[in-house]
């Protein structure tokens, strides 16, 4: 069981665009949408119990960086800062191609930085590899049984 | 003494040898200046009077000379005024200290063949007195002579010797007289050659005034004022107004007090010029204390009184000169010593001037100026170099304003330094509006760079806040053509393809804004590196240069060039995508790239065969938002990227075109 994929996007057209990508490329994964940073924080502050947390490492989270409220790099910072979710891997995905962005970003410890591609077709490119890649191949593998 | 010989001849006495030369004698008699002058009477009356008292029928002044004997004074002898010296008895007698008495020259060996003894006027009897010097010199004779041999007893010689004696007193005095004239007219001379000492004697008594020719000169007077005498009326008379009432009250102190005479002043000339004259006297008084005689000196000092006058005008000119400016001035010795500062120093600090002088300034300036104005004044005076400082001086009401001070040294002909002239500027107002519009500007300047990058800000938020929506129209339409295409027709989804390619143009035309924003705000740190590495990867990165659509021909090696890496790749992407762009239809394009290395720069060109630039665009293209060609896509961005870029980076950008035969782009960049 792959666990869900977080995506945490204001923007409902790129909210649209990637829910239909994962609908096309990777029908069997989980795509949950957040509109802001709040409420993303909310959700592995106080609604993941710590079992869940672990189960959890085996999602992915995308995160935009321009967000109302608490930034993109404020929730990264939060799902740091919880020691189950240390080794989640936290994709930014954003429209920014500033140096100073990536490099902050990498610097807060985010797997990897993604610029929005421009094209659904684009998209689609990027979702498959991401599929493969972050959710089906790069997995931890199950925790020992004592 | 005359002694009185015997009538035997002596021997002896003939071989005695003088005890004094005779060219010391002969030159004694010269300095009398007797020799071959007219007969006077005070010498025949000694001859007269020696022939009478002593009953001779002859007597002879005479003075022996080198080849002969000349008579001053003769009785007895006719005309005769000399003879040869070797028939000269007295010849002899000059020999004999005292002097010679022959009785009988027939009987004396000496004489007896003298042609004066054997011949007319025949001779018989000789007594001769030594004319002597007091240096013992004999210069001749006073001598007497007989036709008959006689005894001389020896008051007949007391008598001749002691009338030589007079002889010798007349030959001195007459001497004394000849050099004192002698030496007055080397005075005269002298005085007449600087024509400007004049003497005077005033006989009170009398009231005549005796002058020489320069004081009476000086005086306008002629040369009866010197024979004559003029009473003292006629002097004063001659002085300037303003100047003789000093010059008579100076004359009566000296008349009644005894007090020395001396003042200068000013005689009228009469062709009305003026002259200086410094006089100086004192009064002389009888035995009973009146006034006798006033006797003085008198110089022309008008040279000196005109240089003094001049300097003394100069001066003052000078100092009302300076007075009357706002200007505060000053002087200073060639040590720096300030001597001088004028009203205006007084007027501004409120100080008094003479509390100013010497180091009297260190009280008028600021306190945090006083020790480099004293390092720089000392340094400049040392180097005798010009001395400019700005500083701050104390008002009278003890605000401090600032001053420009500047000073020159006053060369003179020798160059050393005479002196120091300054000058002292009010320069508060200037410089506190310089301060103000300082200020004025470093805030402008600072609002203008804040509203910049405001301005940049924004676009690059607002391009940055565009291509949300632009994605989306893209993706929307995208996603109709994809599932809807098929149901559309052909018009609808041209339109779909417009709506798209509207769309990319759009996003391409945001992202070179960002681009150019980009390069233009952040750092650009720059590093040695290999531009053909950098080009061969860029190559291999980008679709659009791939060998198919493009021919690009590279140089085995290029030098390395001192460049931002981000900044050189957008550089040649941009200049390598234009290449592509503006190409001669149905042609391939074909971009050749070499490097020029060149002082420390190197240029690398980019020849494409393109369609090339009209020469009055090659400067315009490289400006943004500059479209040449509207039938091609572009945003007329990217070769204002380059431009930009190429500038951050220290180098340059350019281009050289024929349209027909492509364009030459050039990148100039420092060598790595």
């Amino acid at each position: 069981m792959f666990g869900p994929v977080i995506y945490v996007e204001d923007e409902p057209d790129d909210a649209f665009f990637m829910k239909r990508a994962f609908a096309q490329c990777a029908p069997d994964v989980e795509l949950k949408i957040f509109t802001d940073g709040q409420e993303a924080i909310r959700f592995f502050s106080e609604e993941l119990e710590p079992q869940q947390q672990l189960d959890y490492k085996s999602g992915l989270v995308l995160l935009d960086l321009n967000l109302p409220g608490r930034s993109g790099l404020d929730v990264l910072r939060e799902i740091r800062s919880k020691p189950l979710l240390r080794q989640l891997p936290v994709i930014m995905y954003t429209s920014s191609n500033l140096t100073v962005d990536i490099v902050e970003a990498y610097r807060r410890g985010c797997s990897a930085y993604l610029v929005k591609p421009h094209s659904p077709e684009r998209l689609r490119e990027v979702v498959s590899a991401m599929s493969e890649f972050w959710i089906r191949d790069n997995q931890y593998p199950p925790p020992l049984a004592d | 003494m005359i002694t009185a010989t015997g009538p035997a001849p002596a021997p002896a006495v003939l071989v005695k040898r003088p005890s004094w030369k005779e060219a010391d004698r002969l030159q004694a008699i010269a300095s009398y200046d007797i020799v071959d002058t007219p007969r006077e009477k005070d010498f025949d009356d000694i001859a007269r009077v020696a022939a009478e008292m002593l009953k001779m029928p002859i007597s002879v002044v005479t003075f022996i000379m080198s080849d002969r004997q000349w008579f001053k004074s003769a009785v007895g002898l006719g005309d005769m005024t000399e003879t040869p010296r070797d028939v000269a008895i007295c010849n002899q007698a000059i020999l004999q200290p005292g002097g010679l008495v022959v009785p009988d020259t027939t009987q004396d060996p000496r004489f007896r063949d003298n042609p004066l003894v054997t011949g007319e006027p025949h001779l018989r009897f000789y007594a001769g007195a030594l004319l002597e010097t007091p240096e013992g010199l004999p210069l001749g004779t006073l001598c007497v002579l007989d036709y008959q041999p006689r005894e001389f007893t020896p008051q007949q010689a007391f008598v001749l010797q002691t009338l030589a004696r007079q002889v010798m007193a007349q030959l001195d005095l007459r001497r004394a007289l000849r050099e004192k004239s002698r030496s007055e007219a080397r005075l005269n001379l002298a005085l007449d050659a600087s024509g400007v000492v004049g003497t005077w004697d005033w006989d009170v008594a009398a009231d005549r005034v005796y002058a020489d020719p320069r004081f009476a000169a000086l005086f306008g007077g002629d040369s009866l004022w010197t024979s004559e005498g003029k009473p003292v009326a006629e002097y004063v008379n001659a002085i300037h107004p303003e100047d003789v009432g000093r010059v008579k009250a100076a004359i009566e102190r000296g008349l009644t007090l005894g007090e020395p005479f001396r003042e200068e002043y000013r005689l009228v000339q009469k062709d009305g010029s003026v002259r200086w004259i410094d006089a100086r006297g004192r009064c002389q008084f009888d035995a009973a204390g009146k006034p006798a005689h006033f006797p003085g000196v008198a110089v022309d000092i008008s040279d000196r009184k005109i240089s003094e006058h001049a300097a003394q005008e100069a001066a003052a000119r000078f100092r009302v000169m300076a007075d009357s400016m706002a200007q505060k001035i000053f002087t200073a010795d060639p040590a720096g010593e300030v001597d001088y500062y004028n009203r205006a120093w007084a007027d501004f600090t409120g100080v008094p001037l003479d509390r100013l002088t010497g180091s009297g300034w260190h009280q008028i300036v600021h306190p945090a100026d006083d020790a480099e104005l004293t390092r720089r004044w000392t340094e400049a005076v040392a180097q005798s170099r010009p001395f400019e400082m700005e500083l701050r001086l104390r008002r009278a009401d003890g605000s401090f304003r600032w001053h420009l001070s500047r000073a020159h040294p006053v060369v003179g002909a020798d160059g050393e330094v005479m002196r120091w002239i300054g000058s002292t500027t009010d320069i508060d107002d200037q410089r506190r509006s310089r301060e103000q519009l300082e200020r004025m500007v470093e805030e402008r300047t600072n609002n203008l760079k804040a509203s910049v990058e405001e301005l940049e800000a924004f676009s690059y938020s607002i391009s940055h806040d565009m291509r949300a929506p632009l994605r989306a129209m893209l993706g929307f339409s995208e996603i109709l053509q994809e599932e809807y295409g098929p149901q559309l027709d052909d018009q609808a989804n041209r339109f779909l393809r417009r709506i798209r390619a509207a769309s990319a143009r759009m996003d391409h035309l945001i992202q070179d804004v960002l681009n150019f924003s980009r390069i233009s705000r952040g750092e650009l740190p720059l590093e040695p590196l290999d531009p053909l590495a950098l080009i061969r990867e860029l190559i291999e990165c980008y679709p659009n240069l791939r060998p198919s659509e493009i021919g690009i021909l590279l140089p085995p090696e290029m030098p390395r060039v001192l460049a931002n890496s981000a900044a050189l790749t957008q550089c040649v992407s941009n200049l390598l995508g234009n290449a592509a762009k503006f190409v001669v239809a149905d042609t391939k394009p074909v971009v050749r790239i070499w490097a020029e290395a060149d002082h420390g720069r190197v240029k690398i060109w980019f020849k494409d065969n393109g369609i090339g630039i009209q020469p009055e665009d090659a400067k315009r293209i490289f400006e943004i938002f500059q479209r040449l060609d509207r039938s091609r896509d572009g945003t007329g961005i990217g070769l204002a990227i380059v431009k930009k870029a190429a500038e951050r980076m220290g180098g340059r950008v350019g281009v050289e075109s024929e349209p027909g035969h492509g364009a030459s782009f050039w990148l100039d960049l420092q060598a790595g």
